[in-house]
């Protein structure tokens, strides 16, 4: 079963992101003044809002043969493979945003670690948070 | 289990400050014994306790606790909403903490650990306290069990004397003196001061002048210590049923742990100073992110470790870790301490001349070098590693005074070997083992052969012993 983002979930992080930039320009104000806040704000938006656009281009979560494959970047693709047996937990967060535009975050912990996967729909995290859990570890 | 919500103690970490915002100027007037301030202060801080009252009444209605087919789904928050699903079946401990002052609200802990890992160590829960008993039976169930250790009278005052940790509690201690004293602007530290200066005094009439605030602060920090340990071991037991292994005590704060036995990553026996003068050795048990360092399992009495075999028969028949003393490097072990010593002991000699006042504070600290040098003559004979048949890898290694002999359990673990290359033509290494509760162990000026051989065993899961000692 594979799993993608959704336009809309990637509007999530895009819209995270946006806030990030109009708050780092809202310090630079405060800090400054307004011509190299707008600047800050401006740089934030046109460099960061498009990356989760086209992190999803190339983005899938797939789970098969016990094992939990999540691809991801588009400039330099990284795969990240963990195996189902040694997922310890999954933790599910919907924000008000998230709510709105039916995606949510999704950060499964492994024994070796944790992957974090933003703008998944909540039918898609249900799903595979039930994939990832559901089973029986082998002893 | 049945669901449950989590008990409203659960979200006091949200409100902490502001219940302590509120309820320190309700303290500092209560101190000084004005009552009617006592009183306005509590006024003022009605509006924000109020309002923290309703965020935890809210926040506990919207929460939820449930185990369904081998998941345990944890659900909270309004706006932000967090849900938390953890595998059952990677669940290796769980610890029932029941604190006094959880106690009048009918609430307990409940602390679940996994199999492994990195960002995901630990579950705090607050819950009921039928509730967190309740889903502790029902993560690891326990059948009856026979206390298979149950310290009592002498053995009781030993295993006391085990658990105590003297700079734990003077930690503890110093941090928590530091936090009263700010929170309520009194200072406790200069309070606790003016007594140990009594109690040096006092001591002044045995000691040297130098020695003798010392020996107060290690009396005191000591005392202390044993108070705690007295109160963590009350009624304490350990037994086992099936594959889990339980053990319980306390006085003020009542814990139960659960552990997986098919989960234990290390079993390790301390021996420190204290350990080698009772002759009884503590074990501390690991089990993934499980790894408690205030309450060993039980005791072991050198030479008889039937106890231990009875309630772990896993450990039974351990490999005995190599060690080749010829090949090692004496600096290695010895620089450290022996150079502390030796400055010790010129700064003694200057002492005894110049300053005669001194001299017995740096007579004790140059025991205390000599002593670690004497333990790293013991590491020299003793650190060493080895496998057996069954993937388990035993090691021995010192650091400061205390040796440390672990028996590791899990094949989930990472080695690496480094060595200079003075110490590669000697033939020897460095071996670190890396195990899932994020614990590294080291051992040194390993047998380079022996090193090689261990790692190649390690990736295939399993060894054989007489083979590899053939090899070295």
């Amino acid at each position: 079963m594979t799993y993608t983002v959704s336009l809309r979930g990637a509007l999530l992080p895009a819209l995270w992101l946006a806030g990030l930039s109009v708050a780092a320009g809202f310090v630079v104000w405060l800090l400054w003044s307004v011509g190299p806040a707008v600047a800050v704000t401006l740089a934030g938006l046109l460099l960061l809002v498009p990356l989760p656009f086209l992190r999803r281009r190339r983005f899938s979560v797939a789970v098969a043969g016990g094992a939990l494959c999540v691809t991801s970047g588009y400039f330099l693709q990284v795969t990240h493979t963990l195996p189902v047996a040694g997922v310890t937990g999954v933790t599910r967060l919907v924000t008000p945003l998230g709510r709105l535009l039916n995606a949510t975050a999704l950060v499964v912990f492994s024994t070796g670690g944790a992957l974090t996967i933003v703008g998944l729909t909540r039918a898609d995290a249900m799903a595979l948070r039930a994939a990832l859990t559901d089973t029986e570890a082998p002893r | 289990m049945s669901r449950a919500r989590l008990h409203p103690l659960h979200f006091f970490n949200y409100i902490q400050y502001a219940v302590v915002l509120c309820a320190v100027p309700v303290i500092q007037e209560l101190l000084e014994w004005d009552l009617p301030g006592a009183w306005a202060a509590l006024w003022q801080g009605f509006a924000i306790l109020a309002g923290c009252l309703v965020l935890t009444l809210v926040l506990w209605r919207t929460s939820r606790v449930a185990l369904t087919d081998g998941v345990v789904s944890v659900a909270e928050g309004l706006v932000l909403r967090r849900t938390a699903f953890y595998r059952k079946a990677n669940i290796s401990a769980v610890e029932l903490r029941h604190p006094l002052w959880l106690a009048p609200f009918g609430a307990a802990e409940l602390f679940l650990f996994f199999t492994g890992g990195t960002r995901l160590r630990r579950v705090k829960l607050v819950l009921p306290r039928g509730k967190a008993a309740e889903l502790a039976r029902t993560l690891l169930p326990l059948g009856p069990t026979r206390a298979a250790f149950a310290p009592a009278g002498m053995g009781r005052l030993q295993f006391v004397l085990l658990s105590a940790n003297v700079a734990a509690t003077g930690f503890f201690t110093v941090t928590a003196a530091n936090r009263i004293s700010q929170l309520i602007g009194e200072d406790v530290g200069a309070l606790a001061l003016g007594g140990l200066q009594h109690a040096g005094q006092l001591l002044a009439l045995f000691l040297p002048a130098g020695l003798s605030v010392l020996a107060a602060v290690v009396l005191f920090f000591f005392v202390l210590s044993l108070i705690a340990s007295w109160l963590r071991t009350f009624r304490f037991s350990a037994g086992r049923f099936g594959d889990i292994l339980v053990y319980r005590g306390g006085l003020l704060n009542r814990t139960e742990r659960r552990i997986r036995v098919s989960c234990i990553t290390a079993a390790t026996l301390k021996i420190s100073p204290l350990a080698r003068v009772l002759r009884r050795r503590p074990l501390y048990l690991r089990a993934g992110t499980f790894a408690p360092t205030d309450l060993p399992l039980l005791m072991v009495q050198r030479g008889n470790a039937q106890t231990l075999y009875q309630l772990l028969p896993e450990l039974n028949d351990p490999p005995a870790p190599t060690c080749e003393p010829r090949r090692k490097s004496p600096g290695q072990y010895l620089w450290r301490p022996g150079s502390l010593s030796l400055l010790l002991a010129a700064l003694f000699a200057v002492a005894q001349r110049i300053l005669p006042g001194i001299a017995p504070l740096l007579g004790v600290l140059l025991a205390l070098a000599l002593a670690g040098v004497a333990c790293g003559v013991e590491a020299l004979f003793k650190e060493g590693a080895a496998a057996d048949t069954r993937g388990r890898f035993a090691l021995c290694y010192t650091r400061a005074l205390t040796r440390y002999d672990v028996l590791l359990l899990t094949t989930d673990r990472t080695l690496s070997v480094s060595a200079t290359p003075p110490a590669q033509l000697a033939g020897r290494c460095n071996l670190r083992v890396r195990t899932p509760s994020r614990k590294t162990l080291l051992v040194r000026s390993l047998p380079l052969p022996l090193a090689q051989t261990l790692a190649a065993a390690s990736v295939r899961g399993s060894t054989h012993p007489n083979t590899q000692r053939e090899e070295v």
